[in-house]
């Protein structure tokens, strides 16, 4: 698949887990370790919401929950959004910049649960 | 009675045990003796248990490529609620990290903090207020700051 942009407007898609362990705080906010990418990764990883199904997207529904950012929101923090799809995941995108502590709270601050499947 | 009145100091003591913490005290003259030491609260259990699960977790468990918690991180960090849950600190949430290290978080009204246990077993003490960054640096040369954070 081609390389799209992502533009304002854009939600994307971060898996949370909501079991063994539970990511989700007792007010309803994910933990801020769902929002920090990997030592030596390119960025953190997310499916733009219009190249892909929250069924696709959620993977295990039994384990799993969808938040979505919107992409104006990571831009407005310096981070850049990148679509980078994978053979077997033509939504995955990439977060890319400096996401400190300080800045993945922020993003799982404003991350808004998607309601799918209750 | 000296360790529970200077935790900052205790922390700083790399190979501190749980026993030797509680050898020491002498709860009816400590200034900052809370409840007895020998009870957990719920949230306290809960967060103890939680921890204690995190070492089921396989590399991958978040579907991201996440490490699997580090051991070392898990064991300082449920060591760390054991020797401070009776301070007055506002044990909130836990949960572990992408690169093996454990997430200890504290709420109070505007006020949270994140204490991150690494698996090299060295800490990360995050602070912040209305959720906007405020500091950052490690716990045994910033824990009298992060009890005074939450006291003031």
């Amino acid at each position: 698949m081609d390389k799209i942009d992502i533009l304002p407007g854009d939600l994307l898609l971060r898996r949370v887990l909501f079991l063994h362990p539970n990511f989700i705080k007792p007010d309803g906010t994910p933990s801020s370790s769902s929002f920090r990418p990997k030592k030596g990764e390119d960025g953190l990883s997310v499916d733009v919401d219009r190249l892909t199904t929250y069924k696709k997207s959620i993977q295990s529904k039994a384990r799993f929950r969808l938040y979505s950012l919107q992409s104006e929101f990571t831009s407005s923090l310096g981070l850049e959004n990148h679509h980078d799809p994978l053979p077997d995941n033509p939504a995955h995108a990439l977060i890319k910049g400096n996401i400190s502590r300080g800045i993945a709270k922020k993003l799982a601050k404003t991350a808004k649960r998607i309601n799918y499947p209750d | 009675m000296q360790v529970l009145n200077e935790p900052s100091a205790l922390y700083g003591m790399q190979n501190a045990t749980t026993d030797q913490v509680w050898h020491n005290f002498e709860p009816e003259t400590s200034s900052i003796y809370l409840q007895r030491l020998n009870v957990f609260s719920d949230k306290i259990a809960r967060l103890l248990q939680q921890l204690n699960g995190f070492r089921e977790l396989l590399p991958d468990w978040d579907s991201y490529n996440a490490e699997a918690p580090s051991k070392k991180a898990i064991n300082a960090a449920m060591r760390f609620i054991i020797e401070c849950h009776h301070l007055a600190l506002p044990f909130y949430f836990t949960s572990p990290g992408v690169d093996g290290e454990v997430m200890l978080e504290f709420q109070k009204g505007v006020k949270s903090a994140e204490l991150y246990f690494l698996p090299d077993a060295s800490t990360e003490l995050v602070l912040f207020q209305e959720d906007e960054f405020v500091f950052e640096g490690r716990l045994p040369d910033h824990f009298d700051k992060m009890i005074q954070f939450f006291k003031d």
